[in-house]
């Protein structure tokens, strides 16, 4: 083996060359590939999880009902309820009653009975002065009740709109008629309506008091849809989802 | 004879001279490259990890118009509420027809995460209409929007 001449310098030069490529892969390019991989991970489980908040944004199922009272104790008072119908809990961060914010932290378990969330007592209330209630939760969504509320000096609280309001979206068909009954203890009815609708169109029936009522859904004289809206104080306003 | 003999002596010494200085380039070249690639790839992977960043940072935004009121007082005004409910801080800036609030190019309206901001009060200069239709949009400086229908009351 020669320890002179031209293969022996080209050896040491080969393994000093290759000592440093050895040394750039694991000094430089490594740590780059690490950093970029760490990178990538990062901005996919940001992803991920930006996929989940926007999925539960969606999911959140809040419904709102404003009670009016109006006695000794609670002159004019406004008091708001919510319920969670969905399977997330839902955090209200704020309360808006006309144009006034309040600031809340109020979490709403999933699937939730009706609870109360602040009562609103009007100072001087103004003639025929509405009321618009709005919730924010955390994730973004904003859930409106969706009547307004009226002060009248006269009648007190005017917030006697009771609506059952009926959508159909996934019955076959276009045109359809829907019939809405109740209460169901008073006999006659005291509301009985019919209404044509097209899919898609949204109906409103204001049956103006509390109790059981029926809403049948025709296609042609044949009733293919049958569901009991039940109207409460604190939930006067009922859907029919069909 | 003596003399050749004296030269083969003396011939020794080139080899190692040679390598000496063939190893004294390698390790000069190698370690130039050595040096080179390892800033190379140092601000590569900053560049990119920031690039990362800042496009999380874009998609991660998240706000809306959460409530618009007109006030008809002295000086009529416009109130617009934006809320970040997302994980970052925004900066922004809302369109009404045509007009942008601040006007100011670099001025922007800092959002802190999950806060509400009370925009400053927005002159519209002309009056608008009972049942007019305002269209109002606000965007962030990372180019994310958010839009509003309000019907004046």
């Amino acid at each position: 083996m020669p320890t002179t001449g031209t293969s022996y310098r080209r050896g040491t030069s080969t393994i000093l060359g290759t000592i440093i490529f050895v040394g750039i892969i694991f000094s430089a390019f490594i740590p780059m590939m690490l950093v970029i991989n760490q990178a990538d991970t990062l901005h996919e489980m940001s992803k991920h999880e930006l996929g989940i908040l926007d999925q539960e944004r969606g999911d959140e199922a809040l419904y709102v009902y404003v009670q009016t009272v109006d006695t000794a104790e609670d002159p004019h008072t406004l008091i708001i309820k919510v319920q969670n119908k969905g399977a997330i809990s839902v955090n209200i961060v704020r309360l808006w009653i006309n144009d006034e914010s309040i600031e809340l932290d109020y979490n709403v378990q999933p699937m939730s009975d009706i609870e109360t969330i602040y009562s609103y007592q009007v100072q001087v209330p103004e003639e025929d002065s509405s009321y618009y209630i709005v919730v924010t939760t955390d994730r973004g969504n904003s859930v409106a009740f969706d009547t307004y509320l009226n002060w009248d000096f006269d009648l007190g609280w005017d917030s006697d709109i009771k609506l059952v309001n009926v959508l159909i979206n996934s019955l076959p068909g276009n045109i359809f008629k829907i019939r809405v009954t109740g209460p169901e203890l008073i006999e006659p009815f005291t509301y009985d309506e019919e209404a044509l609708s097209l899919k898609y169109e949204p109906k409103f029936f204001d049956v103006q008091l509390e109790g059981d009522y029926t809403v049948t859904i025709y296609r042609g004289t044949k009733d293919i849809y049958s569901e009991k809206a039940t109207i409460t104080d604190a939930e006067p306003v009922y859907w029919v989802f069909a | 004879m003596k003399e050749r003999e004296r030269l083969n002596e003396r011939r020794a010494i080139t080899p190692v001279v040679s390598a000496l200085i063939l190893s004294a380039v390698v390790l000069t070249i190698g370690g130039v490259v050595w040096a080179f690639s390892q800033g190379a790839m140092t601000i590569s992977s900053e560049d990119y990890a920031e690039s990362v960043i800042e496009m999380t940072d874009t998609i991660s935004e998240r706000f809306i118009i959460e409530h618009v009121y007109y006030e008809l007082d002295v000086v009529p005004e416009l109130h617009v509420f934006v809320y970040n409910y997302g994980a970052v801080d925004i900066e922004v800036k809302v369109e009404v027809k045509g007009e942008t609030y601040p006007d100011a190019e670099e001025t922007w309206i800092e959002i802190p995460s999950k806060e509400m901001i009370p925009f400053p009060n927005i002159d519209l200069g002309t009056i608008p209409l009972s049942k007019e239709e305002l269209n109002i949009r606000a965007y962030t400086r990372r180019g994310n929007n958010a839009y509003y229908r309000y019907l004046v009351p």
